[in-house]
């Protein structure tokens, strides 16, 4: 059994992809190093011809590369979960970095739950960064007035006072996950549905795991790499469409004191 | 004199404040021979006071992570003036909101919104101060720093700042949109089913429409009801519930939405989410530019889930005054009705907007407190017997905001044209009379009415209604149910009352001067009216009110636009 099967999910992020794949061929060489056994696949969800001809150019370390014409995040990640052979599943997004210690760290966190707890392990930090910053750039350790790189801090569902409800009005966590083949296999993504301004697929997957008691936790030491566009991220696109998270019927926040 | 200048310095003055003023002054000693006298003065220390356990254990925390360099980058002044950073900042810059270091954040005095986890609280001098560290560790550092290969952007703003870039956590809603998101979901007391959003609980027609809704949803079902405000925090609608109209609000459940969110109330996309965590199967938006825009940017998904309606009264003159009426009905009209009070406004929407898909346009009369047969019968009885006198004195009424886009260039106009008679003008003034042109001396300036329903216009001869634009003005409806005969600008919804036997309609001209002339034919006509005209011109408005406005009339409407 294959310990990890890592997926990289693109579109049409064209030369954005050389940075991420080569960043993901670092993640899996240091966890091989760290003695797991990876499977590094790449889902293609109508690429357009430049991300297709980088990815066939750089990408031929990879086990398999499989192109996909659903049009929609949530239901390309649904589809690679059958094909994947690892124990535990990750997506990274087509267009971020992440740091190298990523698959090793996440995994020997999950390792070392019970084996009931199939806990969804996200990264401690994201450092958000933009290209434009080097017009706001510094050359000592005081940042530029302007600057906007950041970073931010995930917290993990465990931490104490938790306040779930605030899922509700905001994702805490992002898409780029780890976690069981089991939870993939029992909760899939959702499809964006434009027509009723329903979707973000991951925002509505966390919420759905942990109204169902999945633990969401984070994975100390570890860090995604996001790329900030000024325009044409995916955040922006949802708030243009303005997308509302799909909500199971079930499932309202807690009111009162 | 300078020593006893010197004297009362000694008890402010520090010792680091001093050799700052000396160091910032040197240039000017030689030039002015009296600073050089003062600040050479032997001056006192301040007596240090010894710390506290408390200031101690602070101190020393921050010892180990105050970050000097930066310190004195950051802070110039200091640096000139050769001043030890981390005494400066206890002493002067933590009060004065300087930074510490880039690597961790402080509050000091008001902690509220810091406990989470991330803080840590301390007191300082008696004041309470948290402080939150920046958690980033070295591994994490260097994880970056060694992605920088696959690409340079990462250190865009610069190689060495890394560290000391600005830092979020998910959790601090505060932080990252000014909105506390906890606070929101705790302030409720159960899950309501019908929401209705209004801007302020203050006087005025929309706010009134929305309370005469609440109290006939409240009447009609068993929904749970809930009213958010808007714009209005309790503090600055403190007395709300001394205004009659707003008495069906006291009895549901208000949520201030600025009190709960903190400053970022005003996205609209917090109170979308936030709808669409309670889902209720009712929204309306009354007048609300939040809840306008939160309807123009999500209202396809929160339609999911609700019927949503969007009250619209007046697209104004023109679209002077920027009317919601005129700029936001097509952007919501795909997911919301838009809901209005008079047949004016409602065509007017049919033939802008009419071909767009979505719930459609729908009228809902306002509501009006009918008065009682005996009474009316007495205003109207006591009316026929002023009448006799045809050389009275005559007495016009007029009551409604005093601004210009309720036409009081009119108003004075035609008090110019009628000097002999005279107009009492009731209501809250905007702006000034001189402004306005009502500094006339047959222009009487009654106040603010309290109660229009038992106010006593038996005197009057007439009710003049000047407005330039209008949705349904309640203020006509009112004056119906005092028998008296109603001169009314032929504006908004009042044709869709009132026909031309219940009131004397005047049509606005292209000037000011000719409006008024057209006013003053009017109440001529007035003048001239027999007893028994005038009883059919009140009896007719009184009965078109009733068939219209009426309690029974408008609890059939509810239930049938809002499916209840």
């Amino acid at each position: 059994m294959i310990d990890i099967t890592v997926y990289i999910v693109f579109h049409s992020e064209g030369v954005l992809a050389i940075p991420a794949l080569s960043s993901m061929h670092r993640l899996v060489e240091v966890a091989k190093i760290a003695g797991l056994s990876v499977e590094s696949k790449a889902l293609m969800d109508n690429p357009d011809t430049q991300t297709s001809a980088i990815i066939e150019k750089r990408g031929n370390w990879l086990d398999s590369v499989e192109i996909l014409s659903y049009g929609d995040l949530g239901l390309t990640r649904n589809a690679g979960v059958p094909l994947a052979k690892g124990t535990y599943i990750t997506f990274l997004d087509g267009d971020d970095l992440w740091g190298s210690q990523w698959l090793v760290l996440a995994h020997a966190a999950a390792i070392q739950e019970p084996a009931n707890a199939k806990s969804i392990w996200h990264p401690e930090s994201l450092f958000y960064f933009y290209y434009d910053d080097f017009d706001r750039h510094s050359i000592n350790r005081i940042p530029h007035s302007h600057a906007k790189s950041f970073h931010f801090f995930h917290k993990g569902s465990d931490t104490p006072n938790f306040d779930r409800n605030v899922l509700f009005l905001d994702n805490l966590w992002s898409a780029n996950c780890f976690a069981h083949r089991e939870i993939y296999e029992k909760y899939t993504y959702k499809a964006v549905d434009k027509s009723l301004g329903l979707g973000i697929e991951d925002w509505a997957w966390n919420i759905k795991t942990l109204w169902d008691g999945v633990e969401h936790k984070v994975c100390h030491d570890t860090v995604h790499i996001i790329r900030q566009k000024d325009t044409g991220s995916l955040g922006q696109s949802n708030t243009a469409n303005g997308l509302l998270p799909h909500l199971p019927d079930n499932i309202f926040p807690v009111v009162g004191k | 004199m300078l020593m006893q200048i010197n004297h009362k310095v000694n008890l402010l003055i520090s010792n680091a404040t001093l050799r700052y003023f000396k160091n910032a002054l040197s240039p000017f000693l030689n030039r002015i021979p009296v600073l050089k006298s003062f600040l050479s003065y032997p001056f006192k220390k301040l007596p240090t006071k010894a710390l506290s356990e408390e200031d101690k254990i602070f101190k020393t925390f921050v010892e180990k992570i105050f970050d000097h360099e930066f310190y004195l980058i950051c802070n110039s002044d200091v640096k000139k003036a050769g001043l030890e950073p981390l005494e400066h900042w206890l002493n002067y810059g933590m009060t004065e909101g300087r930074a510490m270091s880039a690597r961790a954040e402080y509050i000091h005095g008001s902690t509220d919104h810091t406990n989470g986890p991330d803080w840590q609280h301390f007191s300082w001098k008696g004041s309470p101060v948290a402080i939150r560290v920046n958690p980033l560790s070295q591994r994490v550092i260097a994880q970056i720093l060694e992605q920088a290969e696959f690409d340079l952007g990462i250190l865009a703003a610069g190689a060495e700042t890394i560290e000391s870039l600005p830092f979020y956590f998910a959790t601090d809603s505060v932080a990252r949109s000014h909105v506390d998101m906890s606070a929101i979901f705790k302030s409720l007391p159960f899950i309501p089913s019908i929401i209705i959003v209004t801007p302020f609980l203050c006087t005025g027609g929309a706010e009134k429409y929305a309370a005469d809704l609440v109290q006939t949803f409240s009447q009609i079902s068993s929904d749970p009801i809930l009213v958010i405000v808007t714009e209005d925090t309790a503090q600055t609608c403190q007395g709300w519930q001394s205004l009659s109209i707003l008495d069906p609000f006291k009895d549901q459940n208000i949520l201030f939405w600025r009190d709960v969110c903190g400053p970022g109330y005003a996205n609209p996309c917090i109170l979308a989410r936030f709808l669409h965590a309670i889902r209720p199967r009712i929204i309306v938006i009354n007048n609300s530019r939040l809840g306008l825009d939160t309807t123009a940017g999500y209202g396809l998904g929160l339609s999911q889930y609700a019927k949503i309606f969007c009250t619209f009264f007046s697209v104004g003159l023109n679209g002077l005054g920027a009317p919601y009426g005129a700029r936001y009905p097509h952007k919501i009209l795909q997911y919301s009705a838009a809901l209005t009070d008079n047949p004016r406004m409602a065509d007017r929407l049919r033939d802008m907007w009419g071909d767009i898909p979505g719930p459609g346009i729908v009228e809902l009369p306002a509501k009006t407190q009918l008065i009682d047969e005996s009474t009316f019968r007495a205003r109207m009885c006591f009316r026929l017997a002023l009448n006799t006198d045809k050389n009275r004195h005559r007495q016009w009424l007029w009551v409604s905001r005093i601004e210009p886009f309720k036409g009081t260039k009119i108003l004075s106009a035609l008090a110019r044209l009628r000097p002999s008679e005279s107009f009492k003008i009731f209501g809250p003034l905007q702006g000034s009379f001189e402004d306005q042109d009502l500094n006339l001396p047959n222009i009487l300036y009654g106040g603010v009415l309290g109660n229009i329903a038992l106010a006593d216009f038996r005197n009057h001869d007439g009710f003049v209604f000047t407005s330039l634009f209008e949705g349904m003005p309640n203020i006509a409806l009112e004056m119906s149910q005092h028998a008296i005969p109603l001169i009314l600008a032929d504006v908004g919804g009042l044709r869709g009352t009132f026909d031309d036997t219940a009131a004397k309609f005047v049509m606005h001209k292209d000037t000011i001067t000719d409006t008024a002339i057209a006013f003053s034919g009017a109440l001529d006509n007035v003048c001239r009216m027999q007893g028994a005209d005038i009883e059919r011109m009140v009896i007719a408005a009184r009965d078109q009110v009733s068939a219209r406005h009426s309690a029974q009339a408008y609890k059939k409407n509810v239930r049938k636009i809002f499916d209840l």
